[in-house]
């Protein structure tokens, strides 16, 4: 077969650099499971410990299409052997049409089980969302563009990125410090830090937002928008994945050799699982056909300040 | 380069803040409004603040209008409804298309402030690299002319606004945006997606 650029691509796309990566996440004793095995019912790679904080990350997930559905039956089925208990949606909730249809066939259709089971869901804005999305009460949204919302130790602060003017700059420089949350993840669309050669990464974002969250102890950031998984290389500390395959696929888009993937996958769709346990959280990246394409443990930043001495 | 870009756009930041505050703290007040329109009747008074002064002041207008509106219908507000909210948001646009019948350009956005708005752009878009310029422009819609009180499509992405451009503008209140539509900068609706007033050919050609 003579190796086309597509072919190279794809292949690049299955296998990117995981040995450097492997030594920042080690994956753990234990585990039931190993990327590239098949999840069976009742495996995980998780530690699925009680009390500890379980969700799940999809990203540009309204297409309405074929993938979408079989990427959130995967969603659901997931749920009998990791019970998260809400969904995190990384933006493009709904493509093209945004009808009350469209929010049956790209929203509640799909993930219908899931609903039903009262997991609830927490979106962001995409480029291809109207914002009066933001009214839609099972995006738990309240009617703000940007909002925060807090599990347990975990604060999440949701952005959109579609539209980053100043009032909004200034409300997370106002809510970020006041969070004593011991993990603060913030969520957007756009990603700061990409590997994707059809967008790439947010270069104004990462000037406006990344000091925000270098002083205030963000540990991880999640993003959407290109249409496959990458991993990203801590970047001055700070983890960032991009899950935006959840049912759109940009097939070879990852930029062949960029020194910021630590794993992508864009050779099809995916979802994220991650529970967060005390200082550790732990991550389970499941493709389309049901194999785990990566996981791993992301450690807390030691943020508290140093003591210093009154006399 | 991004540090060259940071740094001019810094400068035209703080010269439009420093006029932005000046007018931001004049809009809600009616005291303040007559000096506004005193420093507009003065020949002296700067041209400049003045034009962004009377733009801060149609902003209002606008936002007070829709709240009016909103308020006589059912506003928008969480629902779990997906056709009760697109009733609302088609019933708040009838209102405000009716209410601005006969809109035309340039009502909302004086020409002054609109040079302001080219200029700035003009200066942005001249310190980006080829890379930043492509990311902004793939997702603009191409070959489409705004009209003022027509919905954007919601077949459209919305095209996002560099967030460093976006501090170099004159600040909106939060549900009025500025958008990119083929190389024209709109002011758009957050709530209705209506286009309240535009400016044409503002972007470089791409």
């Amino acid at each position: 077969m003579p190796l086309t650029r597509r072919t190279l691509l794809s292949l690049t796309g299955q296998c990117l650099v995981a040995a450097a990566a492997e030594s920042v996440f080690p994956f753990r004793a234990g585990a039931q499971g190993l990327p590239g095995d098949h999840i069976g019912p009742g495996t995980t790679t998780l530690p699925n410990a009680k009390d500890s904080i379980k969700f799940a990350v999809i990203g540009d997930t309204g297409t309405g299409g074929r993938e979408q559905y079989q990427v959130g039956k995967l969603l659901s089925d997931a749920r009998s052997r990791f019970r998260y208990d809400f969904v995190t949606m990384m933006g493009d909730n709904m493509y093209g049409g945004q009808g009350p249809s469209d929010f049956v066939k790209k929203f509640e259709t799909p993930y219908k089980p899931i609903l039903d089971a009262n997991v609830s869901f927490y979106a962001t804005l995409g480029n291809h969302d109207d914002p009066a999305q933001r009214f839609y009460k099972p995006f738990n949204m309240d009617g703000k563009r940007y909002y925060s919302f807090r599990k347990g130790d975990v604060e999440f602060f949701v952005l959109d990125s579609t539209y980053m003017a100043p009032v909004q700059v200034d409300w997370l420089k106002d809510v970020l410090p006041k969070s004593n949350a011991k993990w603060k993840i913030p969520y957007m669309h756009h990603p700061m830090y990409s590997s994707g050669a059809k967008h790439g990464s947010e270069e104004d974002l990462r000037t406006l937002v990344e000091p925000l969250f270098l002083d205030n102890g963000v540990d991880v950031v999640f993003a959407g928008h290109e249409h496959f998984y990458e991993r990203v290389r801590p970047q001055k500390g700070i983890y960032y994945f991009t899950e935006g395959g959840s049912a759109k696929l940009r097939e070879g888009n990852i930029r062949v050799g960029s020194p910021m993937t630590a794993k992508g996958f864009d050779t099809d769709n995916t979802f994220m699982l991650v529970e967060i346990d005390k200082d550790q959280m732990f991550f389970e990246t499941i493709s389309r056909t049901g194999r785990v394409i990566d996981s791993g443990s992301v450690p807390r930043r030691e943020t508290a300040p140093a003591i210093k001495a009154t006399n | 380069m991004i540090t060259l870009h940071f740094a001019a756009v810094a400068r035209t930041s703080m010269l439009f803040a420093l006029v932005s505050g000046v007018t931001a703290a004049q809009t809600p007040r009616r005291a303040d409004e007559g000096v506004a329109k005193r420093q507009a009747d003065t020949p002296n008074a700067n041209p400049q603040a003045a034009a962004l002064a009377e733009f801060q002041q149609r902003v209002q207008g606008y936002i007070n209008l829709r709240s009016e509106l909103s308020a006589k219908l059912k506003p928008l507000s969480p629902t779990a409804d997906s056709a009760e909210l697109a009733a609302r948001q088609d019933t708040l646009a009838a209102a405000l298309r009716d209410a601005r019948k006969g809109a035309k350009p340039g009502d909302m956005i004086p020409t002054r402030v609109a040079d302001q708005i080219r200029t700035a752009v003009a200066e942005d878009f001249r310190h980006r690299n080829p890379d930043t310029k492509r990311a902004v422009f793939t997702e603009v819609p191409a070959g489409v002319r705004p009209i003022i009180n027509k919905a954007m499509p919601d077949t459209e992405a919305l095209a996002t606004v560099p967030p460093l451009l976006l501090n170099s503008l004159p600040r909106l209140p939060d549900n009025l945006q500025y958008r990119f539509m083929d190389r024209h900068i709109v002011l758009l609706d957050g709530d209705t997606r209506l286009i309240v007033d535009y400016i044409l050919n503002v972007l470089p050609p791409h």
